[in-house]
């Protein structure tokens, strides 16, 4: 069952809350040791909850629109109770959260059911959930491959079927890329939409937190649910929520499929003008200097990644995942003037991308450059060069976020033999109703959908 | 725009020091790589011509109006 057919099924009576979690704990006990998505299981908080869910309905107390739903958070969010670990040794020598992050706060006030934290890259910097301290996160669809990253876990539990939802933050790619390779739907909001609060920081300039989810109608619910101001969040916008509501949203869409740099090759290339067609997107449209937006992000990720963390990279480099604190220290190093420009490029490039959403309500670009790749490779083929594997699969979604835009991955099954990809639906800031209206679109028509990954259906 | 070091082997080994950062041998050779992968995936930012007045965004600090 999707998410929100068990919300459905749970207020109607038909199974209980704490039916949903115990089926959903079964899976993770069953399967957990294969895909390595779960770093902490929340076994007594998830009957708790599923219990309160279960006593609300029989009082005829609304349970709230994500009742019963099991989900499971990266582990950068905190869980009360739970060290907040961001993938990291370091950080789970600390205290245990003493409250819930808002989007897991406002998740257990609609009801959904908390499995526990799921694993990723180092403090979120990487592409790949080859997570040096908890081993990696193994993609469903083929166990030898990668989850993407850095919300690996996220994806890969949801292909999986070990959760009906999941969260994760996006930098730089960070949900798009693990849902490209996993096979779900993802989002990554407009910068500043959703509370970031109780999430760990990795880049306070790009940041931005989200669902994945198996459907639109469940993506579209957990976002609606995540929705709200938190004044404790200095970046959210002071914006009223604006909920996505009931689906599917019919309205004539204008889609462009973006070129040049984001064209793409092989597989991903198929995919985005498979997208593109069914969306009938007959123009190319141009994105204003995309090796530069990326650049700039790159340069702000590294800078911003490297002050964090340079207390402990002075005083305790050797705890560090060594694919993370090389970068790190890098970063540390980079001069103030190229971090003050790479911020300057930035606003450049938002003000010469807006005019493109005059013209299009959708812009259409691949999610990662290739599927799944083994886990261990170092590097891949673009453009006929062979080039390293981590920086460069956030090629396609790096210059997106740089400019906060709202993006929404939606999956293409079996796009590379038995492995999905996925496919970035790009739409002007605040515009996440376009974003959903395209992608249930694509849904409605049997192009992009979620199903388990096949060894995990039974 | 400044563009990236001549010499990154250099700036790296003069620049760690004064960010408080004690590098042995090895880790600093990696750390040069690193600082290199960097500078190439940065060119096209630091090539970017700016207009005169080119303001970054900003979280600011103010609180928004009730």
């Amino acid at each position: 069952m999707t998410a929100a057919e068990i919300a459905i099924a749970v207020k109607s009576g038909k199974i209980s809350a704490r039916e949903a979690a115990k089926t959903a704990l079964a899976r993770i006990a069953a399967h957990n040791g294969a895909v390595n998505a779960f770093t902490d299981v929340t076994s007594e908080r998830a009957r708790a909850e599923a219990d309160a869910i279960d006593a609300a309905i029989a009082r005829r107390e609304d349970p709230g629109p994500l009742a019963g739903v099991p989900y499971a958070a990266k582990n950068l969010f905190d869980l009360a109770g739970l060290a907040t670990r961001a993938g990291s040794l370091i950080e789970r020598a600390t205290p245990p959260a003493a409250a819930d992050a808002f989007l897991v706060a406002q998740l257990r006030r609609a009801g959904a059911i908390c499995l526990g934290a799921l694993n990723m890259d180092e403090y979120a910097y990487g592409f790949t959930t080859e997570n040096f301290h908890d081993g990696p996160a193994r993609n469903p669809h083929d166990l030898s491959r990668i989850a993407g990253g850095s919300s690996g876990g996220s994806g890969a539990a949801l292909a999986a079927g070990l959760a009906s939802l999941t969260l994760g933050t996006d930098t730089n790619g960070s949900i798009r890329v693990p849902a490209s390779l996993c096979g779900v739907f993802g989002l990554k909001p407009t910068f500043g939409r959703l509370s970031r609060s109780g999430a760990f920081p990795f880049v306070a300039s790009i940041d931005c937190v989200g669902p994945f989810a198996r459907d639109v109608a469940s993506l579209a619910a957990a976002y609606d649910a995540m929705a709200g101001r938190d004044p404790a969040d200095p970046a959210q916008a002071p914006r009223a929520a604006e909920p996505i509501g009931p689906l599917p949203l019919p309205r004539p869409l204008r889609a462009a499929r973006l070129g040049g740099y984001f064209a793409g090759e092989g597989p991903a290339r198929a995919a985005a003008d498979r997208v593109a067609a069914a969306l009938g997107a007959t123009e190319e449209a141009a994105f204003p200097d995309p090796a530069a937006a990326r650049a700039a992000a790159f340069l702000i990720t590294a800078s911003e990644g490297g002050s964090l963390h340079l207390p402990d990279l002075r005083a305790r480099a050797a705890d560090f995942d060594p694919n993370t604190r090389d970068r790190l220290l890098a970063g540390a190093l980079l001069p103030a003037s190229w971090v003050h420009h790479a911020q300057s490029v930035r606003r450049d490039i938002a003000r010469r991308a807006a005019p493109l959403f005059a013209r299009f309500d959708i812009l259409i670009a691949p999610a990662t450059p290739a599927a799944a790749t083994p886990i261990g490779q170092q590097t891949i083929a673009l453009g006929g060069e062979t080039v390293p594997l981590r920086p460069n699969l956030g090629i396609f979604t790096q210059p997106i976020s740089c400019l906060g835009l709202p993006v929404l991955a939606v999956p293409l099954p079996e796009a590379d033999g038995a492995l999905p990809i996925g496919v970035q639906l790009i739409a002007a800031p605040w515009r996440e109703d376009l974003l959903f209206a395209a992608a249930s679109a694509l849904e409605a028509i049997g192009l992009c959908r979620a199903p388990l990954a096949p060894a995990f259906a039974q | 725009m400044s563009q990236t070091p001549p010499d990154i082997a250099a700036y790296v080994k003069a620049a760690a020091p004064l960010a408080g950062l004690a590098l042995d041998p090895e880790r600093e050779e990696a750390v040069i790589a690193a600082f290199a992968l960097v500078c190439r995936i940065a060119a096209p930012a630091l090539a970017y011509k700016l207009p005169r007045i080119a303001e970054p965004p900003a979280i600011s600090p103010v609180p928004p109006a009730p």
